[in-house]
């Protein structure tokens, strides 16, 4: 009830305290809304008043759709083998070599010399070439080197380097976060460099406050530290979101930190979901990018998010999902100038400061943050993808239709991600010192993406046959009448190419199976991207045109914890 | 070239292609081609074609263009082309086609018919006349000899015949004709002998070894015309002395006086519609109540009436609730103004899911279409609905049976078997079925599902039943409709 109020309070008092900025946020909040809602009723009213222009509509509709596509599949197929490539680097000898760059390039040159013979030699002697990834990895890497060695600035000691990883939580299982702990437990970074943040909400009672003691017992003496932290419920200004856990838990580190004489500058945050499992090498490649950069502090870092952690345990078409969000994240990782942070990410905890934290009052924190860290720089800061991945949870449910209905509510609050455009407009507005056109670019490419998220899959299955079945009996006799349908299938079976190499990729990112776990399952996998024409209006278009219309209505979402099973 | 230059490229060469891509594949599927020789865009129209069999070769102005069916003629030119489809061993189609620019003309339903038709006959048995039920899975056979009527049902797919009953022959009472009124679940079927001196109403159930219900046992003859209830085939609606009355047949049980005054009646689904002795057409409920008068116009039933003193009419009723009316002059009336249709007329017929009627006068078939009504919202008063003459023979037409995909008609003349496309752009092609000897008597029935016709004809001159192949099963699947057209049964005389 406390926490109610406090929300409506929230709520008013933001309406009430920028008068004329609650104009423009309402304007803002209802744009994306509007334009989706437009589009999708104005190809419906046209399809049934005046078919063959919405015919034609659809047609330049497919096409740019399928030209997406390629563009889209191109990014995926490059960003993979990026990543690919890196998955055997070993970033902590990389971050050793930033010490001394001259020596590391020429150990460089030496090993990619050493490499170019063998493939020359395996050539020459028609044996197996051996894997020519390593060679890509190394070329890459000695390029990075010299170009560093052309700055003046000496990155630092990456010994020097402190990491505060958080796993904000509400009423988690005690195994999830003993999960999220071990994987930590088990990476090759000097353990000692660890700070780790167990956020409690103080709501949760007595459970969480037996969970924290759980915790401590098992993981205490393996890191540098390890903290638990209880929100408080019904601070001024707060909703009950995990941003507030996350910067009250944030804060208290400030406090350790402050005592321990540790720079904000040499210690990078990650706010990980509570199901995260890190690679081994994920604070090595964390690190290794935050020390070539010569802009470092005003940097977020994106890993890759994978839902590796109960993948042979889901049904399909929660598998499919969220393989698509992995495949997301890594064609937005391939165009890093418009890179956003997603769910789990690191970032600078200068720039965490300094932007004043995570906000309390909205639930895309994960995005939320890199914007105001995006405004608090007048533009100078970016999102740097890694090629680095974290394992997270498939939502499951007890059955089916739970399983369909969490997946929904997930959907719709990565949706809502959309609450963030007012926010950025608003910024954009108010800062005159970001370009006018990089402000244009980001507008676009956040108003582009959401409208696309919500419509496209309607437009595909639903929206794009009004012409053919209400066309009428003049439409029916049309040229274009005839056509369209064979445009559309000719596009879809193009696009099938597309779906193929998704499915190739599911298989290449997809871990080992477990001895457990059947054959048939395997086979399973190839199968569930026949389900994606269901899914992309279900569970994909409808959640985001949902959060939208939300919006745009005035009736804000509230947070709905992904419960992990 | 770097990463980002590198997507750079693939993003601005894809934005390029598709600015040029998309108008070029919107201006062709408008219709639109671009002639070098003017250099201007020409509009274009297409040509559709679809046939059974599949795979038929398909030429325009004599030169071929494809070589299997279905396929598509585009890029052509506003005009009048000549299209010729033919397959191997099949009759041949054709048909001048005009092409209109930005349009598609569709000849979509080509039926080619086997040049060779082997006809073989079904039973030993004469048979004079058939009747398909509802479910179109029994053939009714009415069979004529020297001891008596008889009639059975013949199980068309699993190739059964069953006796149902039969009048023993009697020189003072001669049956004329039979009429048969099948049970709404093709359970039972209702056989009227009609004979010079008396009728006899039997009820037979359409199964092996049932024993037939005569009706004169359970009420008292004579009359007037009979129907089973709607929803049960054990119950049955029979005018008496202008009195409708309901006879449950296996308890016996009567329940007289449903409705007076009537001087005849037909159910039609839930409704009983019936004339009566004030020349008023009404409907009502199955127990009677809530009575609607149908005709409030005078002028209408004036015409209704005044055709026919007897007031003997078949009913057709389309999915939409148009009415049809055929008397025995010949008169063929809608409850669509100008209520007149035409006169002269031999018999009509409906199709399965439109509002199409099908009727014919002496060697014309023609069509009278109520959907183009609706959709081009005519004014009433003015215009009628529209009347195309499909065919024409220089024989009289017996009958006619529509096909169920709505495009074909099966019209036997009183020489000859035809198959003769209905749809008005592409009326005038016919192909010949076969010959028959049995002039205005013969009868036929057509299965859609089994591509099969059944049709009487003499056999060293005792009337048969033949049938012959015409096309693959299951051609025309079941067309979904809301509500099925309803047209009355038919007397058939011996």
């Amino acid at each position: 009830m406390i926490a109610q109020e406090n929300e409506h309070d929230i709520l008013k008092k933001r309406a009430d305290s920028h008068h004329g900025a609650v104009v423009w946020r309402r304007i803002f909040e209802i744009t994306p809304g509007f334009l989706s809602w437009f589009l999708l009723l104005a190809v419906a009213f046209f399809a049934l008043t005046d078919p063959i222009p919405a015919a034609v509509f659809v047609i330049c509709f497919y096409l740019f759709w399928f030209f997406r596509l390629i563009y889209m599949t191109i990014l995926l197929v490059a960003s993979y083998v990026v990543l690919a490539r890196e998955r055997n680097t070993n970033w902590i000898e990389r971050c050793r070599d930033l010490n001394n760059v001259s020596v590391a390039i020429k150990r460089a040159q030496e090993r990619l010399s050493k490499h170019e013979e063998e493939v020359k030699h395996a050539q020459r002697t028609r044996e197996k070439v051996p894997i020519t990834r390593r060679l890509h990895s190394e070329t890459a890497y000695l390029r990075r080197l010299e170009h560093l060695a052309q700055t003046t600035e000496q990155p630092f000691d990456f010994r020097s380097i402190y990491h505060v990883v958080l796993f904000p939580n509400y009423r988690e299982d005690i195994h999830i976060l003993k999960s999220a702990l071990s994987s930590l437990r088990e990476t090759n970074y000097p353990l000692e460099r660890l700070i780790v943040v167990v956020a409690f909400e103080e709501r949760e009672g007595e459970a969480a406050h037996a969970k924290a003691d759980e915790l401590s017992r098992e993981f205490k003496e393996i890191f540098f530290n390890l903290m638990t932290s209880f929100h408080p419920d019904g601070l001024p200004g707060e909703r009950q979101v995990k941003g507030a856990n996350a910067t009250w838990a944030a804060k208290k580190v400030m406090e350790f930190l402050n005592e321990e004489k540790i720079a904000f500058e040499q210690v990078l945050v990650s706010c990980f979901d509570a199901d995260t499992r890190v690679g081994k090498e994920y604070f090595g490649c964390l690190t290794y990018n935050f020390l070539i950069r010569p802009n470092r502090l005003h940097c977020s870092f994106q890993p890759i998010p994978v839902y590796h952690n109960n993948l042979w345990q889901a049904p399909a078409f929660a598998r499919i999902l969220e393989t698509g969000s992995s495949y997301w994240q890594l064609i937005e990782s391939a165009n890093p100038d418009h890179l956003v942070t997603f769910s789990s990410h690191s970032m600078s905890f200068q720039a965490l400061v300094e932007s004043g934290f995570w906000p309390v009052d909205m639930i895309s924190d994960d995005s939320a943050i890199f914007w105001k860290c995006f405004l608090h720089y007048k533009g100078n800061y970016r999102a740097i993808p890694m090629s680095a991945t974290v394992s997270m949870n498939i939502i499951i449910g007890k059955n089916w239709l739970d399983t369909f209905r969490r997946i929904y509510v997930q959907k719709r609050r990565w949706a809502w991600g959309i609450e963030n455009f007012p926010m950025v407009m608003l910024g954009f507005l108010e800062t005159r010192e970001i370009p006018l056109i990089e402000k244009a670019r980001h507008t676009l490419k956040m108003l582009e993406s959401h409208v696309s998220w919500a419509t496209w899959g309607l437009m595909l299955t639903l929206v794009g046959w009004l012409p053919v079945l209400f066309g009428g009996r003049e439409y029916g006799f049309s040229v274009v009448s005839y056509h369209l349908p064979r445009i559309a299938q000719m596009i879809f079976n193009l696009a099938t190419v597309s779906m193929l190499i998704s499915a190739i990729l599911s298989f290449m990112i997809v871990p080992k199976r477990p001895a457990r776990v059947s054959r048939f399952r395997n086979l399973s996998f190839a199968f569930q991207w026949l389900l994606l024409p269901l899914i992309l209006p279900v569970l994909l278009a409808l959640p985001a045109l949902d959060a939208q219309t939300r919006l745009m209505l005035g009736r804000y979402l509230h947070f709905e914890v992904s419960r992990k099973v | 070239m770097g990463l980002k230059q590198l997507r750079n490229f693939i993003f601005w060469t894809l934005v390029l292609l598709y600015f040029v891509l998309a108008p070029v594949i919107c201006f062709q599927a408008l219709g639109f081609v671009f002639d070098p020789r003017t250099i201007s865009f020409v509009k274009t129209g297409i040509i559709s074609i679809d046939s059974e069999p599949k795979e038929a070769s398909v030429y325009l102005n004599g030169a071929l263009y494809a070589e299997k069916t279905p396929t598509a003629i585009s890029r052509l030119r506003a005009g009048r082309y000549e299209v010729r489809v033919e397959a191997p061993n099949y009759q041949t189609w054709v048909q001048p086609l005009e092409v209109r620019a930005e349009e598609v003309t569709r000849a979509e339903h080509i039926l080619l018919p086997p040049v060779a038709i082997k006809p073989s006959a079904l039973f030993s048995i004469p048979v004079q006349t058939i009747v398909p039920s509802h479910d179109e899975r029994f053939l009714f056979l009415i069979s004529q000899d020297a001891k008596a009527t008889a009639v059975y049902a013949f199980d068309m797919k699993k190739d059964r015949l069953m006796f149902l009953a039969d009048h023993p022959r009697s020189p003072d009472n001669p049956i004329a004709s039979v009429s048969l009124n099948i049970s709404p679940d093709d359970r039972r079927l209702l056989v009227l002998f009609h004979g010079k001196t008396s009728d006899e109403h039997i009820v037979a159930t359409i199964s092996d070894r049932a024993i037939p219900i005569s009706l004169s046992k359970l009420i008292k003859m004579p009359i007037a015309n009979v129907r089973f209830h709607p929803r049960s085939s054990k119950e049955m609606l029979y005018l008496q002395n202008g009195v409708l009355n309901q006879l449950d047949l296996e308890e016996g049980i009567l329940k007289e006086g449903i409705l007076k005054g009537l001087k005849s009646f037909e159910v039609i689904e839930d409704k009983i519609y019936y004339f009566t002795d004030d020349a008023h057409l009404f409907s009502a409920n199955l127990d009677g109540k809530e009575a609607i008068d149908l005709l409030p116009d005078r002028g209408l039933r004036r015409l209704l009436f005044g055709q026919n003193p007897r007031n003997t009419y078949r009913m057709f009723l389309t999915p939409k609730g148009n009415a049809f009316w055929l008397s025995e002059k010949g008169t063929l009336l809608t409850n669509r103004l100008p209520y007149f249709a035409d006169e002269d007329v031999s018999g009509a017929t409906l199709s399965t899911i439109s509002e199409k009627l099908f009727y014919w006068k002496a060697g014309e078939l023609w069509l009278l279409d109520l959907s183009d009504l609706e959709e081009k919202r005519q004014n009433f008063f003015e215009r009628g609905p529209s009347k195309t003459l499909l065919w024409k023979s220089n024989q009289p037409i017996v009958s006619v049976r529509v096909m169920r995909e709505d495009n074909h008609a099966i019209v036997v003349t009183e020489k000859k078997i035809v198959l003769v496309e209905t749809e008005p752009r592409l009326s005038g092609n016919q192909f010949i079925i076969g010959n028959h000897s049995l002039g205005r008597k013969i009868t036929f029935y057509f299965n859609d599902d089994l591509g099969e016709l059944y049709w009487t004809d003499l056999q060293d001159e005792i009337p048969t039943l033949y049938h012959a192949k015409l096309f693959r099963p299951s051609l025309f699947p079941f067309s979904f409709s809301f509500r099925k057209s309803y047209q009355s049964p038919e007397e058939v005389f011996l």
